[in-house]
């Protein structure tokens, strides 16, 4: 697997299945680089978990219909479904945890 | 009324730790280095499984969570089960055979297994990456992305010492001395914190006032209401013992002021910064 960036169209079809992140970001918030190398980390260690980023700049109903209030905003799919999510550059492990209680 | 120190614990009785290696772990090196590489990394199918190998697996067991046709798992990364994934090791994808875990048998077939490597960095890797990162600009080579990750390593655990020698200061002052907390000035905290939950679940459609205990367990990742509340008030008193103790350091009687002027005061924590900064020492 590997991160795919998400667009208006194609969001619901890359969340439906499996465990998906969803990474709310945009190029000029400095946070969302720090979440972002996490990712690209997680994604070395898991690759069976699904990466989707959103940038909100270019989509922006998708952020208006998650209530996108500041990013990075992490959310948490299981199979189509919002598990949790969680405002804020989260540190690694929390984010290893969250998968694990998901998939486990 | 107000809220006022009984006694106050002395914050330089509390243990933290004070001596600091600050030599970056080859370990946490190597996981740095990937992001040179990483552009170049290969995932293909392992012959035989080893650590760090991503499988998937069929269970069968009396056990219901080692009863599963498919799982994937990170294998050594502990997250699944680290008593299973150490029994995967050497085994080959097709391949079906007992373990144990906990005691009791586990029949495991292996669905597939695959293994992701990372190129030795080169210094051209090293130019390609800075060429696409702010804070990069003249690290072209491996040897300059090493030093610069030793160096940020190292400013992180001395920032993450100071913070550590702190927190646990205020822990220690927290947990041992004895407050008078005033009801009203909990409530008016409670009051605020209530308010600004009520907003935002009201952006996602909830009233705080009417959620059951399922709703609020799931919004809150609580029990229900009862220990919400519980935790608002937990917050509050924390809140105000915190103030009480930072007031009583830079030399305010904190009877003498309603808790709102004392929020509204410049006080800052730089005697406590100060104290842990003169306790600490670091090698390497």
């Amino acid at each position: 697997m590997a991160t795919i960036h998400a667009t208006e169209e194609n969001f619901d079809a890359l969340v439906a299945e499996g465990v998906v992140l969803v990474d709310f970001w945009a190029p000029w918030c400095g946070p969302c680089k720090l979440l972002a190398r996490e990712l690209e980390e997680l994604e070395d260690e898991l690759p069976f978990v699904n990466i989707v980023k959103v940038d909100v700049d270019q989509c922006p109903a998708l952020a208006e219909r998650f209530h996108v209030n500041g990013i990075p905003d992490l959310y948490f799919y299981q199979d189509g479904q919002v598990v949790t999510h969680g405002p804020g550059a989260i540190p690694y492990e929390e984010i290893r945890e969250q998968i694990a209680r998901m998939l486990y | 009324m107000k809220s006022f120190i009984r006694t106050l614990a002395d914050f330089r009785q509390a243990e933290f730790p004070r001596e600091i290696d600050l030599a970056c772990p080859e370990e946490y090196m190597q996981k740095k280095l990937r992001s040179l590489s990483r552009p170049y990394k290969r995932t293909e199918p392992a012959s035989t499984i080893s650590e760090g190998d991503a499988v998937v697996l069929t269970l069968e067991s009396e056990l219901p969570r080692f009863h599963r046709p498919m799982v994937p798992v990170n294998v050594g990364a502990g997250l699944y089960d680290a008593e299973l994934e150490g029994q995967l090791i050497g085994h080959i994808p097709g391949e079906t055979f007992a373990v144990s875990v906990q005691g009791k048998p586990v029949t495991v077939t292996v669905r597939s297994a695959s293994r992701t490597t990372f190129p030795e960095p080169t210094d051209a890797m090293a130019a390609e990456y800075a060429a696409g990162q702010e804070g990069m600009e003249g690290i072209t080579t491996v040897a300059a992305f090493r030093e610069k990750i030793a160096r940020e390593y190292r400013d992180d655990q001395r920032q993450e010492a100071l913070f550590a020698g702190m927190q646990a200061c205020m822990d220690y002052v927290l947990t041992r001395s004895d407050w008078a907390f005033d009801e009203d000035e909990l409530s008016a905290i409670i009051g605020d914190e209530v308010s600004e939950q009520r907003r935002n679940l009201a952006a996602e459609g909830l009233n705080y006032d009417t959620m059951t205990d399922g709703e609020i367990s799931r919004s809150f990742g609580v029990e229900g209401r009862a220990e919400l509340e519980l935790l608002f008030r937990q917050g509050a008193e924390q809140q105000i013992a915190t103030l009480l103790w930072l007031a009583a350091n830079h030399g305010v009687d904190s009877a003498a002021y309603p808790m709102q002027e004392l929020m509204e005061q410049d006080l800052d924590w730089s005697f406590l910064e100060d104290y842990v900064s003169g306790q600490l020492t670091f090698t390497n």
